[in-house]
């Protein structure tokens, strides 16, 4: 797979050859897409930029809820499948000055609120790594896109782990970074408080070069911050000076888990990562368990689900068909919305709306919503006080197991679930967040996760690229 | 929450819903009220003030005034689904 660099380093010395080859992604981007289901919209002619930056000449895919003037964006919902938006959004506009290829718009959950890969309205995205699996999501085709090679990067975006969880199903880096540090303007909102722009690459290098690229200020999205003082790259592959870390001991301790007598998957994972960080203090890091009360981990995915759904609810309800989308048909203006979201909607987005909606009702606010915001609160306070002490959090991502495509998976233990979603710690502070693959465990990729303080990004990629290197991980190699 | 009371929400929201949506989603709120029983058992909760962003500033963001050309009528009806005259074309709403 060849990194941003060579693709820059071609377009540069020989752009005819860099145009022959970009060809050929086109065409290994439509037969790959019939294998995976990956794309929404493959470019027929993409623009070709000037060389402006150190990622110029690079092909690249965008998740199919960023606005893209005069290319249909779909955000993979039959409510906006045919949308063709009539301006940009802040993070396609750079890459495009920045010299970039955009080569299609990527497939994922429904309006983004799965997790899976398999709500979008064209149907289940396939797993690089095994195609009966899921993929994750919801930027579910922005991750295989780069698992399979077709290109060095792509952009998804990430309100609960929906890049990083995509990242490490389909063993590729993904890397949110902190809220703010890239503008959301044109990225169609899921829940604002959380959403933030991620990246896929196959190297933690090449998502501080594609970051770098398209952070900063923005007047268009009042929540993004200046940046301008930082480069990501600079000094990336210093030896870091950032080396203690922390995990929580209650998500890896096997007796906090009920009835794990058939879950080997469980025991396996947990074994590799004892692994991952014995092979990390052996390369000088500092890494200690720290206790977080087992009923406030329990709390964060029931939290998040509330803080999220409300959020979704309160910013789709203009997707009503009225003005625009595919209107249905009725006899009121009531009716043609009520038949218009409910042919539009899959399930899982009327289930979370209704969620959202019932969470927000004026009897409900305080028991609801008000207290799962009260929970982010703790949540977000405990992990600062961690970040005095410590610089990051190493944890394994999700529970060492991936569903097939149409399995019913349930998962019924509150503690499995805190392990499988712990993630949306990072969007709960805001604080940039890190997956990089590790290994196969029962021939699933096993991913891990660090999580820094807000706005210490360049030391969190400094840190992800010094371990990158101790890992050492071989893409299709079972290196346990 | 029993099914009446979730296709009330329902129709307040503008969302048909079929039976099966409607069996998945009584069996959803139940798995919801439970969790939720455990964040509202968590000590002293009450007393958290609740996080609704992620920084709070006090400076009003406004942007400066900006003279740009405006969407052409072209493009502000290229996504209706009905369009006379260059206008959109809407349900009736008033009797």
């Amino acid at each position: 797979m060849k990194s941003t660099e060579e693709y820059n380093h071609l377009f540069i010395k020989n752009k005819t050859k860099a145009l022959e080859d970009l060809l050929e992604i086109l065409k290994k981007a439509e037969s790959l897409n019939k294998e995976y289901n990956m794309f929404e919209t493959i470019i027929d002619n993409p623009e070709i930029g000037k060389n402006t930056s150190f990622i110029s000449g690079c092909p690249y895919t965008l998740k199919d809820n960023f606005s893209t003037k005069s290319i249909l964006t779909t955000a993979s919902s039959d409510m906006l499948k045919d949308y063709v938006p009539v301006y940009d959004s802040t993070v396609y506009r750079k890459l495009s000055d920045a010299g970039c290829i955009l080569i299609g718009k990527t497939a994922m959950d429904e309006l983004a609120l799965g997790g899976t890969g398999t709500t979008g309205h064209l149907g289940p995205v396939k797993n690089a790594h095994n195609k009966e699996l899921i993929s994750g999501g919801s930027s579910a085709g922005s991750a295989v896109s780069v698992a399979l090679g077709l290109v060095p990067f792509s952009i998804g975006s990430d309100t609960g782990d929906s890049v990083r969880k995509p990242a490490a199903l389909n063993a590729i880096v993904g890397f949110k970074p902190s809220y703010g540090l890239i503008s959301r303007y044109g990225l169609f909102p899921f829940a604002t408080s959380l959403d933030t722009v991620g990246v896929f690459t196959n190297n933690v290098k090449d998502a501080a070069l594609v970051v770098n690229e398209i952070k900063g200020k923005d007047d268009k999205d009042m929540t993004s911050f200046d940046s301008s003082n930082i480069d990501l790259t600079k000094d990336i592959e210093s030896t870091p000076k950032n080396k203690k870390l922390f995990y929580i001991k209650e998500l890896i301790d096997i007796s906090n888990f009920d009835d794990v007598t058939d879950n080997n998957y469980l025991k396996d994972m947990i074994l590799e990562y004892i692994k991952l960080i014995k092979k990390l203090k052996d390369n000088g890091y500092t890494i200690e368990g720290v206790s977080v009360n087992k009923n406030l981990l329990k709390a964060i995915l029931p939290a998040y689900l509330v803080i999220s759904c409300s959020e979704a609810a309160s910013n789709n309800s203009n997707l009503t068909g009225l003005i625009f989308g595919p209107r249905q048909k009725g006899n009121t203006y009531e009716e043609v919305m009520q038949n218009t979201r409910g042919k539009g909607f899959c399930s899982l987005i009327k289930r979370r709306f209704i969620i959202g909606s019932y969470s927000l009702e004026k009897e409900n606010q305080e028991k609801y919503f008000l207290n799962a915001k009260r929970v982010r609160r703790l949540i977000v306070n405990k992990m600062n006080e961690f970040f005095k002490e410590y610089d990051g959090l190493i944890l394994p991502v999700g529970n060492g197991y991936i569903p097939k495509i149409n399995e019913n998976y349930t998962v019924k233990d509150n503690m499995e679930e805190a392990l499988n979603n712990h993630l949306s710690i990072a969007n709960f502070g805001g604080y940039p967040s890190i997956t990089l693959p590790f290994s196969y465990v029962n021939d699933f990729p096993f991913s891990f996760n660090i999580t820094f303080n807000r706005f210490k990004d360049k030391e969190l990629l400094n840190v992800a690229y010094d371990i990158e290197k101790i890992v050492d991980f071989k893409r299709g190699e079972k290196n346990v | 929450m029993n099914k009446e009371e979730i296709l009330a929400l329902a129709d307040k929201l503008y969302i048909n819903l079929t039976a099966k949506e409607l069996e998945d989603l009584t069996s959803e709120f139940k798995y919801i009220e439970e969790n939720m029983e455990l964040i509202n058992n968590i000590e002293g909760l009450a007393s958290v003030n609740p996080m609704h962003m992620i920084s709070y500033t006090d400076k009003v963001v406004l942007r400066e005034d900006e003279i740009r050309e405006p969407l052409t009528k072209e493009e502000v009806v290229k996504n209706s689904k009905e369009v006379l005259e260059g206008d959109i074309v809407v349900p009736k709403v008033v009797e």
